[in-house]
């Protein structure tokens, strides 16, 4: 089809395209995630997009160039649209975009197609991971809880009533159900969902905040501080709704756990009622050392000596570290600190490459829990502050598509993700919002972060590597890029390995997320050295 | 409170011995493998929907 021929009011980019919708056909976003990366590669193919049609899919048409006025798509139709530079190239795109639908793609080798034959020949299941569709979760899950069976269930968009039939269900079963929403599961050593390889030790981690779990155990295992277990509870279970059923239960199971010396507990702020609830359960039944994070919570006072609380994961990191060892806390200074002087310095030196028009951070992060930690410093640094995933203190960002001012945007949260797969895995969101954001003349400093480990992509600084060189190369005036990866050396990317790759493109490695948020900040911020030196003490330092 | 056998499932033993059922993303299921996880996998489809009219005259036989 050319493009000016368009019966679908579909205006393209590309001198020869097709956008066509089978209705009523499912295929999981990262299957189809693969069939887009294997039809791009036909020669003379320029863009490809094979995605279920959700609105997160249509937004992301449009970005890719193929704008339309009226496409009868929805979430439970698949969208195949291709551009290309000749019919041919066309023509051989679409065959094998229809033949991978057909075969399917993947190397499974345990394969089953329903849940009951896979459990009749598989009687001894310790755990399922279950990342299906939200408005199903319930059905299987149901039937695994029955059979006694933890789950981690990963997925998203669980309707609240399923979760507290799900939880309830759990608790007369005794099971352990981690999740929905929990992106983060590790069970001595063995990473469920997104998690890094991490040594086994004595610390073991409850959280409602995936890549909190993912940066505290990443960042302890790289200095000789093992997990045992790392349970991601999901957002939720802190809400009144839930009332923490699950984190109790896994604070329970780490407290009974011999092989678990030291407790931590990282969450977003829990509902003030859940909160109590919570700490109450730990001063009663905790005596194990426990390091408390609720990130963007108030202040508290510990009310017993083996309960401390920290403001950021940084700081819950440091603390781990103290409570186990001198030495060890002088290990985690040495590698993840920097004084207060060397990031002044560093931050005059970043500004003095910038013009005074430039006022403003942008920041586009995989990872929610590095947002709401990245709010925690800067709402204390920066006036106008937006994001899409607000703490108090810091305005809700409306259109989520759009930054103004300061803007700190979870690119996880779920209105980016419907029918696609994680920004963790899949980048093309971020890299397009990336070149979108260099483009503002006022943005002095654009912040990200690179979750490495099982389950994302596996070269997450190599995707954005051309959007990178672009605007460092770019006539349109410097920009400071300031990212932290968030992985250990033994992951499958390797953390060594991808920091370099980020400093050959001239980006600003920090060792730690805060540490990029507070350094982001010096650079716009307005406020004296005695108020950034306080800043500096109460949210970095130990 | 103590803890029953099922939440004890959850802990490995010297072999690594930990069996997991993945259902849903492949992906999570080739990374248990690359990890030496006893782990199986099932290829979840959504069920399919029946016409309004149909379940309405099956809820009525049935």
């Amino acid at each position: 089809m050319r493009g000016e021929k368009s019966s679908l009011k579909i205006r393209v980019r590309y001198p020869y395209y097709t956008v066509n919708v089978k209705k009523g056909y499912y295929m999981d976003s990262i299957q189809l995630l693969k069939i887009s990366e294997e039809v791009k590669k036909v020669p003379g193919v320029l863009e490809a997009l094979i995605a279920m049609g959700t609105d997160t899919n249509k937004e992301l048409l449009k970005m890719l160039g193929f704008s339309y006025e009226d496409l009868n798509v929805t979430p439970n139709d698949l969208i195949i649209a291709i551009g290309a530079e000749s019919e041919d190239a066309l023509k051989n795109a679409v065959n094998t975009a229809e033949r991978l639908l057909e075969e399917g793609i993947g190397e499974t080798r345990e394969y089953y197609a329903d849940l009951d034959t896979a459990l009749s020949k598989n009687p001894d299941i310790s755990i399922a991971l279950i990342s299906i569709p939200g408005q199903y979760v319930k059905d299987v899950a149901m039937k695994l809880i029955d059979r006694g069976i933890n789950l981690h269930i990963f997925s998203d968009n669980v309707p609240i009533n399923d979760e507290i039939e799900i939880k309830k269900r759990a608790l007369e079963k005794n099971v352990l159900v981690l999740g929905p929403g929990a992106g983060t599961v590790i069970i001595k050593g063995v990473g469920l969902g997104f998690a890094d390889k991490v040594n086994v030790g004595s610390v073991g981690i409850v959280a409602a905040s995936g890549t909190g779990l993912q940066e505290v155990s990443s960042l302890l295992s790289e200095i000789g501080i093992g997990i045992s277990y790392g349970l991601g509870v999901g957002g939720n279970d802190v809400k009144n709704a839930i009332g923490g059923i699950m984190t109790i239960k896994a604070l329970e199971f780490l407290q009974n756990d011999d092989d678990t010396k030291v407790l931590a507990l990282i969450s977003k702020v829990p509902d003030r009622e859940t909160e109590e609830k919570i700490l109450n359960y730990i001063y009663n039944n905790v005596s194990k050392p426990i390091i408390i994070n609720f990130l963007g919570g108030h202040a508290r006072e510990s009310a017993k000596g083996n309960v401390y609380f920290t403001y950021t994961l940084h700081q819950t990191i440091l603390k781990i570290a103290k409570v186990i060892s001198e030495n060890k806390y002088v290990e985690a200074r040495n590698k993840y600190l920097l004084s207060f002087d060397e990031l002044i310095r560093l931050a005059d030196e970043l500004k003095r490459e910038l013009s005074s028009s430039q006022r403003f951070v942008r920041g586009l992060f995989t990872g929610g829990s590095f947002v709401n930690e990245t709010l925690v410093i800067l709402r204390e640094l920066v006036n106008d502050l937006y994001s899409n995933a607000p703490i108090e203190g810091v305005a809700e960002l409306k259109n989520p598509f759009k930054s103004i001012a300061n803007s700190i945007i979870d690119l996880g949260d779920e209105v980016f993700t419907r029918g696609r797969p994680h920004p963790m895995i899949d980048p093309t969101i971020r890299v397009n919002r990336l070149l979108e954001e260099a483009n503002y003349d006022d943005v002095a400093v654009i912040l990200m972060d690179f979750v490495l480990g099982y389950g994302s992509h596996d070269d997450p600084v190599g995707a954005h590597a051309d959007a990178i060189k672009h605007i460092m190369e770019s006539s349109k005036g410097k920009k400071v890029i300031i990212a932290h990866v968030c992985g250990t050396s033994e992951d499958p990317q390797n953390v060594v390995e991808q920091v370099n790759k980020l400093r050959s493109l001239g980006v600003i490695v920090m060792p730690t997320n805060a540490l990029a948020a507070f350094l982001a900040g010096l650079i716009v911020t307005n406020k004296s050295i005695e108020k950034l030196k306080y800043v500096y003490d109460g949210l970095i330092e130990v | 409170m103590s803890m029953d056998k099922r939440i004890h499932k959850l802990k490995v033993n010297d072999k690594n011995e930990l069996n997991i059922l993945n259902i849903g993303l492949e992906i999570f299921y080739n990374d248990l493998r690359k990890q030496g996880v006893n782990a199986i996998h099932v290829a979840w489809k959504p069920p399919v929907k029946l016409e309004k009219d149909i379940e309405d005259i099956l809820s009525k036989v049935m």
